[in-house]
Parts: structure tokens; sequence; C-alpha cells
């Protein structure tokens, strides 16, 4: 579990990042982009999620 | 937006070869050895002489009845924004899964020949993290940097099949038709896919500096990967029987391992990780940043570079999705190496098709003069 | 600290308008001057602090209240520090010569200040003036000032029986003999020309000074160049004046349109920054824009081109130079010629070119002296050098950790056997090794003259002999690291140098990790880093990559009469150096024949073009 949490350290600042570039978007009124990007950023966490945790736990 | 980035032919050139020609230090050998044995170099052949006519048909099109116009641009003003948005989803969703596909051959093959006790997530996530900063600083950074690396590749993979000359046995090369006609044909057809870089010039040419060149981009880069490709598998297939080729999951690897001139220069297989690395580096950042490039255009981010850290997570994530390297090319090869055709030649023909039949049924209804496209939307320029 | 951190932790986590930033592009001048990026970054140049006020609130969709004020705050202490710091305030010369002393002694402090020397005396005999001058002690060449100033007016002066206008022109025309003679009526004039080493005159009832030209404080004369020495060439170096610095250029590159404009930086003690380019030639968006950089600093005090440099740079967090620094006066004249833009700060003896580019900094002022082959001779061996100087450690890490089956067996038994005695694993040997010789050239350079020699002696017993006998390195990484050392030293560019000097240990820690993987992954992160760094507006690695048109003065030095035109990425108003056939008596060098040129078509228009320009050359 612990190198689970360890692993999904960068992922997680990623997803942070992906999530304030959806922001960003917002703030820009594109709410297509907007939409996309927290799509993006959802689902990469997610996947890596899914995997790390085949992968660790 | 600000400046459009203007790309030098010769930089676009560098860039698509190696594109193409790093399929050599991938599994293209084998599959090609797989199908046709003997006759495995007639496959880049037939494969490129397929995708230089497709090339110059498309390209015929597009300069005759889009003029200036790449692909995404045509296929908004023919299918409208969401469609266009479904079709580019499908070309990012093989991007992605292709880049996927490829790093984890890549770190497998790390694994297998340089670094057997490093664990594959920290081979696999610097590789990773190198390929996003690289996609992150755009089309520039990654053209300029093929370019720079073009002579040490052309030179490497022709001197490594120089080198291995000692080892030639041109007699492995017959039957010369291998496993006949008809299967090396399909072979070709269905390994088709590896270039690919028909359908990303069709959509990056107009930041070329002269867009006139775009005949030209493509024929040179065409031609020379393949025959890097030919000549490359010619040797492989000189060294190694077919059949033990076709069981080899890294040609070059194999192939460097033979080298032997005198006891000095021997097994140079650890100078050659210089060559893979930075062509598989170049090659992934190419499909990566066009996975950006693509979802940016269809959605209208203003820039695709927030996006690529997310891009490259999936890819990574993907790629440890199976287990086992077997796994990973079972699936490579059925799905991306047998439909990558549809996605590389059939949709861009497809669109550049249907913009003419809209074309000529809006000009039937309007009744008007023949009237050329001309680009009309700007789309992100950031590259 | 802690701010510094947040603010990095932000920039790498969160998405603002910063991600559409572009780097300055150079174009050729008309084109730029159009599209209005250059205009309206124009208004930019007001203010540097407003400038990053305006830059960062780019950030401001985070906090844009607070980090603004925070900036604004900032700025007025600044700005109130700054005007405190501003001697003399901006009103005229009092007609009274004793209020003018009350204002000397007010603005220099003189019942404090030592060194600035007030000297009454009267002018004339029959009807005597009274005057005084004023000079600073040190600054001002003291026999210029008894013989061409105190002589003339107290002695040889003899003015006519009936009442001379007092006017000052008077004075300035007939009585003083100085070669420059400027007559000033605002005090802020008369303060900084005297803190430059001018004398001031002032006379009683008249409402101006007289600025004599005196400057002559000690400085060093022209001597030979200390870090980048020639065999073949000139071996003067730029001195610490600038009035002998512009005039070791101008003297090599005798043209009336070689101009300098002075900006002064600096708002406590100014420093005079001089923008040297040759007019008609050089690129104009370069000289506006190393122009509005150099505007843009606002800081009390500059005392180097070392530190202007740093407030040019395009990345100040890359370690490759963006700016050219060289104490050659030849080199500077070469690249003002090529149409880059040079800038000497004070008296400094460094003097900064832009833009540059890679290519550049590998390059000696030898390689264009020397004939053809030797140039390129050196040029190689130099390249070869700096990948050494690079690579050799962290390539020897690799070999030996990871991939040992590359070398010969005899030679990997060789290293096995050297390494017997050692109890560390390779990097902690290297590592060693490299802090020691990261040590002897750092005591080489603080250590006094006198106890010089003890560094060669102490280095070489410690390295060559003590630490292999020790068995705590392997005489062949004594090997590897002097060979690492050596082909340093050979870089020419200081900045260049220390750069290798670091970046070595990256390579060094990737190769300890990754072994050739982790190398060449750092390799191509690195190369696409320095391939879309500009400096300038130049891309670094140009004429490279991007590919552009240059002679053959790349990464060989080619043949001189080949060289013909300018850089292209400079985008110079003037593209041809020479003419294509500069040696139209040499058969082995003539051009091709008319039928050829015909057909290639492109010399001829080039041949056509060059003459058109040498003839409405200004």
């Amino acid at each position: 579990m612990f190198k689970f949490l360890l692993a999904m350290l960068i992922p997680l600042g990623i997803f942070i990042y992906t999530w304030s570039f959806g922001h960003w978007m917002q703030i820009k009124r594109k709410w297509m982009g907007a939409f996309f990007a927290y799509a993006l950023a959802l689902c990469s966490a997610s996947t890596t999620g899914i995997i790390f945790w085949r992968m660790f736990v | 937006m600000k400046t459009t980035t203007k790309l030098a032919s010769k930089e676009l050139i560098a860039m698509l070869t190696i594109f193409v020609a790093s399929n050599a230090f991938l599994m293209y050998p084998r599959y090609a050895s797989q199908s046709a044995l003997e006759a495995a170099w007639m496959e880049p052949l037939a494969a490129g002489l397929m995708t230089l006519l497709l090339f110059l048909v498309m390209e015929a099109l597009l300069s005759k009845f889009f003029p200036g116009m790449d692909l995404v641009q045509v296929s908004q003003e023919t299918f409208g924004k969401f469609i266009t948005l479904l079709l580019t989803l499908i070309v990012v969703a093989y991007f992605v899964f292709s880049t996927a596909s490829v790093v984890r051959q890549f770190t497998e093959n790390v694994l297998i020949t340089v670094l057997p006790s490093t664990p594959i997530l920290f081979v696999g996530a610097v590789f990773m993290a190198a390929v996003a900063y690289i996609a992150f600083t755009g089309l520039e950074g990654i053209c300029r940097t093929a370019y720079f690396v073009q002579p040490i590749l052309i030179i490497g993979i022709l001197g490594l099949c120089l080198m291995t000359a000692n080892w030639w046995h041109p007699l492995y090369l017959f039957p010369i038709w291998g496993s006949g006609i008809v299967r090396v044909a399909s072979g070709s057809f269905a390994y088709s896919s590896i270039f690919v870089n028909v359908l990303l010039l069709c959509i990056i040419f107009p930041h070329a500096h002269h867009p006139r060149d775009f005949r030209a981009i493509g024929v040179v880069s065409i031609v020379v990967s393949t025959v890097l490709l030919s000549a490359f598998l010619v040797c492989y297939h000189m060294v190694f029987p077919a059949h033990a080729a076709g069981k080899s999951s890294f040609a070059l690897y194999e192939l460097a391992r033979m080298v032997y001139l005198g006891r000095f220069i021997q097994r140079l297989e650890s100078v050659f990780v210089f060559l893979w690395v930075t062509a598989a580096i170049v090659k992934m950042s190419v499909t990566l940043w066009g996975a950006g490039y693509l979802l940016g255009r269809a959605i209208g981010w203003q820039t695709f570079r927030p996006a690529i850290p997310s891009l490259a997570l999936l890819c990574f994530a993907i790629s440890l999705w199976k287990a086992d390297l077997l796994q990973v090319m079972a699936l490579d090869q059925k799905y991306l190496m047998q439909w990558g055709w549809t996605v590389a030649f059939v949709l861009p023909i497809f669109i550049v098709l249907a913009g003419i039949v809209r074309h000529y049924a809006r000009r039937g209804r309007m009744g008007g003069p023949h009237r050329r496209m001309t680009s009309r939307r700007g789309g992100p320029q950031h590259v | 600290m802690q701010l510094q951190l947040s603010k990095w932790f932000q920039k790498l986590l969160i998405v603002n308008d910063s991600v559409v930033d572009d780097q300055f592009t150079l174009t050729d001048g008309e084109s730029s001057n159009e599209d209005g990026s250059a205009s309206s970054s124009q208004d930019e140049v007001r203010s540097g602090v407003a400038a990053a006020s305006r830059l960062t609130s780019g950030g401001g969709s985070i906090r844009p209240k607070s980090l603004r004020d925070f900036l604004k705050q900032g700025r007025q202490e600044y700005d109130v520090s700054a005007k405190q710091h501003v001697p003399g305030q901006p009103h005229g010369i009092p007609v009274d010569l004793d209020e003018t002393k009350l204002l000397l002694q007010k603005t220099f402090h003189l019942d404090i200040n030592k060194d600035v020397v007030v000297r009454d005396f009267i002018i004339g005999t029959e009807h005597p003036w009274r005057a005084m001058a004023v000079f600073v002690d040190g600054m001002a060449d003291k026999t210029t000032i008894n013989t061409h100033v105190l002589q003339p007016l107290m002695i040889l002066t003899h003015i006519p029986g009936d009442e001379p206008r007092r006017h000052m022109e008077t004075i300035a025309e007939q009585l003083l003999p100085g070669n420059q003679v400027t007559l000033m009526q605002q005090w802020g004039d008369v303060v900084p020309a005297i803190l430059a080493g001018s004398t001031a005159v002032f006379v009683d009832h008249c409402d101006a000074a007289i600025l004599v030209e005196t400057k002559g404080w000690e400085h060093r004369t022209v001597g030979p160049v200390q870090t980048e020495n020639v065999v073949r060439g000139p071996h003067n170096g730029f001195t610490e004046s600038f009035r002998a610095n512009t005039a070791l250029v101008r003297s090599l590159l005798r043209t009336p349109h070689l101009v300098t404009d002075i900006i002064e930086v600096g708002t406590l003690a100014p420093t005079d920054v001089a923008i040297m380019w040759i007019e008609g030639l050089t690129n104009k968006s370069l000289v506006e824009e190393t122009k509005r950089r150099i505007q843009a600093i606002e800081v009390d005090y500059l005392p180097d081109s070392g530190l202007l440099e740093q407030f040019l740079d395009d990345k100040p967090s890359m370690m490759i130079p963006q700016v050219f620094s060289t104490e050659r006066p030849d080199r500077i004249a070469s690249l003002l010629s090529e149409g880059h833009v040079a800038i000497f700060v004070g008296n400094s003896t460094f003097v900064l070119a832009v833009p540059v580019v890679f290519w550049t900094l590998v390059h000696t002022a030898e390689d264009a002296y020397l004939r053809f082959p030797f140039g390129s001779f050196l040029r190689v061996l130099r390249w070869i050098a700096l990948v050494v100087a690079l690579l050799l450690p962290a390539m020897y890490v690799a070999i030996t950790n990871y991939h040992p089956e590359m070398i010969p067996t005899d030679l990997m038994l060789a290293i096995a056997g050297s390494r017997e005695q050692v109890p560390f694993p390779v990097v902690v040997e290297i590592l060693l090794m490299e802090f020691a010789i990261e040590l002897i050239r750092e005591a080489g350079i603080r250590i006094p003259s006198i106890i010089g020699p003890t560094i060669g002696i102490v280095g070489a017993l410690i390295i060559g002999q003590a630490a292999v006998q020790a068995g705590i390195v392997s005489p062949l990484l004594v090997i590897v690291v002097a060979t690492t050392a050596l082909a340093s030293f050979t870089i020419p560019n200081y900045h260049l140098n220390l750069a290798v000097r670091v970046s070595r240990f990256f390579f060094l820690i990737a190769a300890a990790f990754l072994g050739f993987y982790g190398i060449a992954i750092l390799a191509v992160v690195y190369l696409v880093r320095l391939s879309v760094q500009k400096s300038f507006g130049v891309p670094l690695l140009a004429p490279v990559t991007p590919s552009m048109q240059s002679s053959p003065d790349v990464l060989m030095r080619g043949y001189v009469f080949q060289m013909n035109q300018r850089p292209e990425y400079l985008q110079t108003q003037k593209k041809w150096r020479q003419s294509p056939v500069t040696r139209p008596w040499s058969k082995d060098t003539r051009p091709v024949p008319q039928s050829d040129q015909e057909e290639t078509g492109g010399s001829t228009v080039h041949a056509d073009s060059s003459r058109g320009e040498r003839r409405d050359r200004p």
C-alpha cells in the first residue's frame, strides 16, 4: 500500500497540473476545452491508479 | 496567437525519416521476417512504394482542392466540428496506443540488453519523462534534434550493416520470394502502417517554411526511410537465417552483438545504445506531440502543452497494462500493426475524398465557378 | 526561501498564461517593426519594475491583488531610496560664488568628504574675479589642471583695462586652453561630470560652470590577455578603462559607420554602458532589443559586465552562456563586422557581444589567423575535447559498471586488476578524484602568487602518487580524470568551461544510475533544451539546427576566401562580406566558367548582388 501511495505522488502532481489547465480554460470561457482537460486529467489519473493498484497492492 | 513556428524542410525530412526508420529497432524486423521469411527486405520496399503512390495522390488532391490547408482544416470544412473531433479522437487514440506499445517494447529491450536488474518502472518512467519533456518543448525542438542526430542514425545503421560484413551469407537470402509472393504482398500491406508519417505530414506541413516543398518532403522521407529499412533487413537476413530472425525481438541488438573486427573492436551493442535511444526518443516524442497537437486542434485549446504530462502518463500506464512482453507483442501485432493502415491511409484519403465530393456538391448547388477553398481558420499555432 | 519554493511548486503544478509565452525572435529589422511587437514592447522599457509587475501578474490569476500590491510597494520603496541617492537636485547654478560653495558642500558632503578638492583663486590682475576650480582628487590629472586651468587663469590672464563683460564664453573661448571645454547651466549636469574626472570652474556672478576635460585616473595600461591566449594574432586585451576599450576596438575597425551609444545604468552610481554596432549593417531590431533590455535594468550599481550579462540572459537558469564575453579586441571587432552588437560596461575588462551561438563559444581568434588545415585541426581537437570533458568520467563509470563486455578482455582485466586494491565503488572513486581536481583548480586561482608553485607539487603528489599508492583510487582512473581536466582546459570560453565542469557531474550521476542509457537520455534532453533556446532571438544551435546558410566557419574552419556571406541567423542588412571571387588570378579558386554559371544561375545573381551592394555602401 505504501509503495502504491509513493508511486502515485507524481501522477497526482500531473493530475493537479492538468486540472489547473482545465481551470485556466474555464477562466477563459472555453467550456469544451475545459471539459476535455478535466476529462483527460481524470482519465490518465484513474488509469494510472488502476495499473499501479494492480502492480503494488 | 503569436508567431507560427516555421520549420525548415531539411528538419522535417529528418524527423519523418527517423520516425519511420526507427522501426528497425523495434518489432518490425521480427514481423516482416515472420511473414515473408527470406524476402523480408521486400516488405518495406513494397510498403514504401505503396505509401509513395498514395502520398502522391493525396498530395495532388490536397494541393488541387485545398491548397494550404491541413487535414484537420479539410475535415472541419467537410464534416463540421463535431465529427472532426470524433475522427481526431480516433487518431489520438491510435497515437497514444502506439506510443504506449513502443514504450513497452523499448523499455523491455533496455532491460534485456543493458540494464537487466533495474526495475522496469524506473527505466520506463525516466524514458517517459524525457519523451514528455521533449514533446513539451514542441515540434521545433523535436525536428531540430532529429536533424542533429540524423547523420548519426544513418551512419549508425549503414555502419552496422557494413561491420557485420564478415558474417554475411548471401545464400540466406534465397529463395528469393521467401514465403511466396502472396504472403509477401499481404505482409507488406498489413505492416504498412509503419509509414504513418504520411498522416503526420498531412497534418503538419503548414508549419514548413515553404509549404510548396510538401511533396519533396514526403517523397524524400519515404524513399530514404524505405531504403534504410530495406538495407537493414537485407543485412539482418544475410547474417541470420530467416527463421531465426523471426524469433528475435530486437534485431539491432542481435546484429550489433555479432560485430567482430579483430580482438579490439567487437561486441559493440552498448555503443548502439546511443543510437536506438535517440531514435526511439525522437519517434515517441513525435507521436506524443502528435496526440497532444491534434487534441488541441480539434478541441480548440489555446496550447496543447499542458496536456502533454497527462498524455505521457496515460501512455506510460497503458504500456504497463499487460504483464509481459509477449502479450504486448501479440496485442501490437493483432491490433496496431494489422489495423494501423486504416488510420494511416484510409482515414486521410476518406477525409480528402469526402471533402472533394462535398466541394463539388456545394459548387453544383451554388452554380458558381470553380472556387478553391482557402484556409480560413488558424487553429492553435503553437507547435 | 519559503516563497521561492512555493513559487516553484506553483509553476510546476499550475497552468497559467505563461505557457503560451514565446521567446524573442530575431527577424529582419523592417518586418518586426511592422508587426508591432517591437513597438509594443518598447512601452515596457519605461520601467523595468513595472514590466516585471505586468509579467508576473500573468500569474495574477492566482493571487492577483496581493502580488501586485507587493510589487507596487517594492517599487515605491525603491523609488524613494533611489531618489535619495540621486546627487544634486535639478536646478540651475547659483550666481553668487558663496552660494555655489554651500551647494557643493551639501552635494558632496564636503565637511566629511575629503576626496573633492575645491581650489579658490582669482582671475586677472587688474579687475580680480573670484573663482574656484572643483575636481575629485585622483580622478583628475593634476598636471592638466595646473597647466591648463590654473596657470592660464591666474598668471597668464591679462584682461584689458576696460571692464569686460563677465561672460563665461569669454573665459571658455579665450582663456582656457583645455581640449574639451563645455559650458553647463544645470547643476545636475555638473555633478556627474566632476565625478567622472572633469574639473569644474565656477566664477563669481556667473550662472554657469565651465567643465574642462581633465580625466586622468590611474589604471592598468593595455596589457596582454589573461584568459584567451593565442600564439598567432594580437596579444593585447581590454583593460580597466572604458574609453581605452572602445578605442581599442575602434582602432581595429576604422569605419565611420561604427557607432557607439552610451546608456547610463545605475541609480546610486551610474555606470556607462556602451552599445557598439555598425550602422547600416547590423540588424536594427537586434540593436533595439539590446537597448531595450539594458534600459529596463534598474539597479543602484552595476560594477561589471559579468553582472550585466546576468541581466541580459534570455534564460538565466541555463548553464550555457547566452551572451558572449571576451577580453580580446580583435574578437569583438570581427564579431561587429559580422553583424553582432558589442556591449562595453564601465571599466570592465570583459566586453560582451550578442547574440551568441553555441559554436562561437568553442572558436578562438587563432583559428581564423591560421591557415585552413590547422584552424580546422584545432577546432576538431577542441570539439573532441569538449565531448571528452563532458562525458569521459561518465563513460568510464558506465563501462565499468554496466557494460564491461564492450571493452576487450585484456583491457577489462587490466582495469579490474588496477581496481583490485580499491575499496570504493567506481562512482565514489571518481567523485573523490573530481573533487580533488576541482579543488586544485580553485586553489590555483585563489592562491597568492608567491606560494603559487606549491600548488603544482601538492596537486601532483596528491593525485599522481599518494592516492594511488594508498589504494584509494586506481591508476587508470587518475588517467581518466587527468585527461578530463586537461580537455576541459582547452575550452576557450570561461563560461562554457564552467558549464561543462558542472554538467559533467549530472552525466556522472546519470551514468551511475542507468549506464549508457542514462547518458543517452540526458544527452538528448540537453540537446533538445539547447535547440529551442534562443540568445537575443537567435537559436543557440543555429546555423546547424535550424539549418541556415552560413560560411564554412561553424564546426570547422574553411578557406577564408569561401567565407563570402555573413551568418544568416543575424539577419544583417548586408548579406555579403566579400566578393565571391576574391582570388581571380588563382587557377584553383577561379569561379566556374561562364556557361556553367548560367546553368546554375545562383552564383551569377550573387556576384551581381554583391557588386550592387558594394556600390551603395554608405
